[in-house]
């Protein structure tokens, strides 16, 4: 887009946009609303995973005093909505049965909570239990009860795909291995619980605000489950406390909460508590995968075939997309010329899943980078060098066709693995000690179906300020003062002087979501375009009295002049006012951006470029295991991250680290638990443990500036790509460290122990059952 | 049961007549309007309740209204002085220690209870004294410089 030149804003790690409402406390997040006659609304959740609901009895609620209103699933139209078209198996609230344990059945609406938590002490649900498919083996049994009742299989979706020569490759391979691997259920985590306020008019528009990720995903999912049409709903962003992909798709929460309204005719507002997220929303699907690598003596891959099974929960929700990017990323960040993938997604009775930050490309990068370590040390090949024999570089075409324009990973892995102290490492290493590295790429923003541009919209006010309203949602990431860094740097006006304008779908033209770190590049470049038309606009009026034609204006330094003339300008609120005072001109900058020029990609079968801006992180995790428990320390964790041109340095690194920190969790002990009649077991954040600040290691990023072609500035999108280095990286360091490798996630102390104890056994034994590494292996 | 109660807030006397089992989170955010504090676990485990009492931080989510009568409460609204914010407010500013900020106030006010406590921690001291206030944006590492540069501060060596 733009051309190389000094940059006074972007580049520069300014202040965010929200901080300080937000340390002082004055941010207003969706719990925190109210409006005038509110009532509170709760939630009568499933006691059991798989159940036919025979009947509900509502009378004795809706005769409490101070209980305005009780619904249940048959209050909506009965219409189910899904990601596409042929994924549609997803009610508001369930009608004919409930699919998980913890599932919404009924909610209330009472003057106040202890009213509304009596109320649904007081309904009647008479269920009767169906068995329950828990695992993807279980759903995939051939006299497996059907989960979801839109579908006629517990199989969601499948992607198969197969590019290159695959065959050949594998022939050609002077060495192939063949390993499986598998993962836990994990919770999202966002530390802010599920709320929304919903209002309806005396028109019956509703407005909704809610803590949602992507607010167009929800409006338009809702809209179809409520059969209305869009314009009969609003959308208004409060601030998101962290969302991480588990706040995309509307919820039971959001429906209740505008049905509630509609038939009290009162705001509603519902607010969760923790456990009830922990209990009954989104997890990160769980793995069951064959990973099978050629290479050649070299350490160059030759070819690679996967096979993975993801069990998902009950609803499709995102999911078929993830079933397809898991085997989309296994062509990137390494060069593999002929790649075979078998994907399935499949119905389970535990809570619903979608993905989680970095989305399956977390468990497909801890699959190929764990098979990639041991092929290496097979093949005396350095760990860090084997990554850089196969690290993709510039204008590199992937077999299933994604391009990347622009690749820093060489760089990241070399500066990753010098600040980490690697060849160092190796002189004197200590018992229990190890490093552990995994690259990863990571797109900015996939194309998707439907809707799928970016939109911003910048007014310019009379005294010279402007206000920026784009289409994303600020959950967290810093996408808002992304878009005033550039917006700024694009106007040649002080970043202090650009505001953040109200995220409010009656104002502006929502983008399709917040997801696949996306956000910055495409909304960047709408910033920049919408600047663009701003500045055109501008310059029409002032030419003339410039005497130049409009084409000459430029604008930096607070100042619009002629380019080959610049002492021929004027200040830049004198201009504005120009504008306003002489013509009566508002100044309206309108901008869009989509990447139509790349594919709209096939999940089932995978191939096309599916994205620009491919990201690229190198990570390197030094950590220490603890013999006799089997603890893992996690001490220093480098990253290596090409994220284009970045637009916010500590912010983009608070984004690496962040993503990073998630995955200790879920590579080491995280896991959603679940009885055998799938039941969840650890709901509470007493028993289900995310990383604290002790638990995590010191961070250090190094960035490496490339220039993205496409990209706003030359910027990558970035944060997610931290999140897909992790596992693998820690699972690498504990064979570093110990010589035990873990396939089966999480890396528990137990895991670690049993197979220590194993080996001591053998040694015992006078047995020389393993390879000469010391390595044992541990499913 | 109601009870009349007086609570003294960020040094504002309130005179309440309220539930007995009502948390103070709850009085705070839905009775005072101090929705700074934030609630999510309800039970102690995530710190985003964290309020000061007597100077020490307290899971406001664990504590009865009635019970914190007669005690100096602090919460987030309280540590600003006007548009002026404290130390470790800046720090938290500056160093880009915030994301989606729901952490934020809990984890500024049990820094605050621990500063006041230890003025020249180590970094390990830092993470101990924050382990009880989960973050799942930032890795904690932009939080712990934030408030070792906060230190430095309030000692007057920034
Ligand atoms: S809400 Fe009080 S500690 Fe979580
Ligand atoms: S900044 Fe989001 S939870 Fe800490």
């Amino acid at each position: 887009m733009s051309m190389k030149k000094e940059l006074k804003v972007v580049g520069k790690s300014v202040e965010r946009t929200d901080a300080r409402p937000k340390v002082t406390g004055k941010a207003r997040y969706a719990a925190d609303l109210v409006a005038p006659g509110m009532l509170y609304g709760k939630l009568l959740r499933s006691p059991f995973a798989h159940a036919k609901i025979v009947s509900i009895d509502t009378s004795k609620a809706k005769a409490l005093p101070g209980v305005l209103g009780v619904i249940t699933g048959r209050d909506f139209p009965g219409v189910p909505f899904g990601t596409r078209p042929d994924t549609r198996d997803t009610l508001p609230m369930p009608i004919t049965k409930v699919h998980h344990f913890g599932e919404g059945v009924a909610a209330v609406a009472a003057v106040d909570e202890d009213t509304a938590e009596e109320a649904l002490d007081l309904i009647k649900v008479e269920y009767e239990e169906l068995p329950v498919v828990l695992t993807a083996e279980d759903a995939l049994k051939p006299d497996a009860p059907l989960v979801n009742e839109f579908m006629k299989s517990n199989i969601c979706y499948t992607s198969d795909f197969l590019f290159g020569d695959v065959e050949k490759g594998f022939k050609e391979a002077d060495y192939v291995r063949e390993e499986t691997f598998s993962s836990q259920r994990v919770t999202v985590g966002f530390v802010e619980p599920h709320a929304c306020l919903a209002e309806v008019d005396n028109s019956g528009r509703i407005l909704l605000q809610g803590s949602k990720q992507s607010p167009y995903i929800t409006w338009r999912h809702m809209c179809r489950a409520l059969d209305i049409p869009l314009s009969d709903m609003r959308i208004v962003n409060p601030f998101v406390g962290g969302a991480f992909s588990g706040k995309h798709d509307p919820m039971d929460v959001d429906f209740a909460a505008v049905k509630l309204a509609q038939v009290t005719g009162r705001p509603v507002k519902i607010v969760l508590n923790y456990d009830e997220v922990l209990a009954a929303y989104r997890q990160r699907n769980a793995m069951n995968a064959t990973i099978r690598l050629g290479l050649k003596k070299d350490g160059r891959i030759s070819a690679l075939y996967a096979e993975n099974i993801l069990e998902g929960g009950p609803i499709s929700g995102i999911g078929p997309f993830n079933i397809y990017y898991f085997g989309a990323f296994l062509n990137i960040p390494y060069k593999i010329p002929a790649i075979e993938y078998h994907g399935k997604l499949v119905y389970g009775n535990r809570a619903p899943c979608g993905t989680v930050r970095g989305q399956e490309i977390v468990l497909a990068q801890f699959c190929l980078d764990s098979i990639l370590h041991m092929a290496g040390e097979d093949l005396g090949i350095d760990p860090v060098d084997i990554r850089r024999i196969n690290a993709v570089t510039d204008n590199w075409t992937c077999a299933n066709g994604i391009k990347c324009d622009v690749s820093g990973l060489p760089e990241c892995i070399d500066k990753m693995a010098a600040k980490i102290g690697w060849k160092e490492s190796r002189v004197n290493k200590s018992v229990g000690r190890g490093i552990g590295f995994s690259c990863a790429s990571h797109p900015s923003g996939p194309r998707l179906g439907g809707h799928f541009g970016s939109a911003v919209v910048i007014k310019l006010m009379e005294e010279g300020k402007v206000i920026v309203t784009h289409g994303g949602t600020e959950i967290g990431q810093g996408a808002n003062t992304v878009f005033c860094q550039m917006a700024a740097e694009e106007l040649g006006i002080p970043y202090e002087d650009v505001m953040q304008g109200a995220s409010d779908s009656d104002t502006t033209i929502f983008d399709s979501g917040m997801f696949g770190d996306r956000c910055t590049y495409w909304d960047g470049n709408a910033t920049i375009a919408a600047a663009r038309d701003l500045k055109k606009q501008l310059a029409e009026i002032i030419a003339p009295e410039l005497k130049a034609m409009p084409e000459e204006i430029e604008f930096a330094d607070y100042r619009v002049f002629v380019r080959d003339n610049p002492e021929r300008g004027m200040d830049f609120q004198r201009a504005v006012r120009r504008a306003y005072y002489e013509k009566g001109a508002p100044l309206y900058g309108r901008g869009y951006w989509a990447a139509t020029d790349i594919d709209l990609v096939d999940w089932k079968t995978g191939k096309g470029n599916l994205a620009h801006g491919l990201d690229f992180i190198a990570t390197g995790i030094e950590l220490e295991v603890d013999r006799q428990t089997g603890k893992v320390s996690l001490l220093r964790c480098v990253h290596g991250d090409d994220a284009g041109q970045p637009i916010n340095p500590a912010m983009l690194e608070g984004q690496v680290n962040g993503g990073s920190a998630h995955m200790t969790g879920h590579c080491l002990w995280e896991e959603s638990l679940y009885d055998e009649k799938g039941r969840a077991l650890n709901y509470t954040w007493r028993d289900y443990k995310q990383p604290t600040a002790v638990d995590v290691p010191e961070y250090f990023v190094e960035h490496v500036h490339t220039y993205d072609p496409y990209g706003p500035f030359g910027a990558k999108g970035a944060g997610e790509a931290s999140s897909c280095s992790t596992l693998a990286a820690i699972a690498n360091g504990i064979y570093d460290a110990v010589g035990v490798r873990i396939k089966d996630l999480p890396i528990t102390p137990e895991k670690i122990l049993a197979t220590l104890n194993e080996r001591k056994r053998d040694e015992q034994g006078g047995s020389t059952g393993f390879a000469s590494g010391g390595a044992d292996e541990a499913q | 049961m109601k009870r009349d109660i007086t609570l003294k807030v960020n040094g504002i006397k309130y005179n309440l007549n309220i539930e007995t089992h009502r948390t103070l989170v709850e009085v705070l955010r839905e009775t005072l309007g101090l929705t700074g504090t934030k609630k999510s676990c309800n039970e102690g485990e995530c710190g985003t309740c964290t309020v000061l009492i007597d100077n020490k931080p307290a899971a406001s989510c664990l504590v009865l209204a009635v019970e914190a009568q007669g005690r100096e409460i602090i919460t987030i609204e309280g540590l600003a002085e006007g548009t002026k914010l404290h130390p470790l407010q800046e720090a938290f500013v500056k160093h880009m220690a915030i994301q989606c900020g729901f952490c934020t106030p809990g984890m500024v006010m049990a820094a605050k209870a621990f500063l006041d406590e230890n003025p020249s921690p180590t970094a390990a001291e830092i993470r101990k004294a924050i382990s009880g206030n989960l973050c799942r944006c930032t890795g904690y590492q932009q939080i712990v410089d934030a408030v070792m540069a906060a230190s430095a501060a309030l000692r007057g060596e920034a």
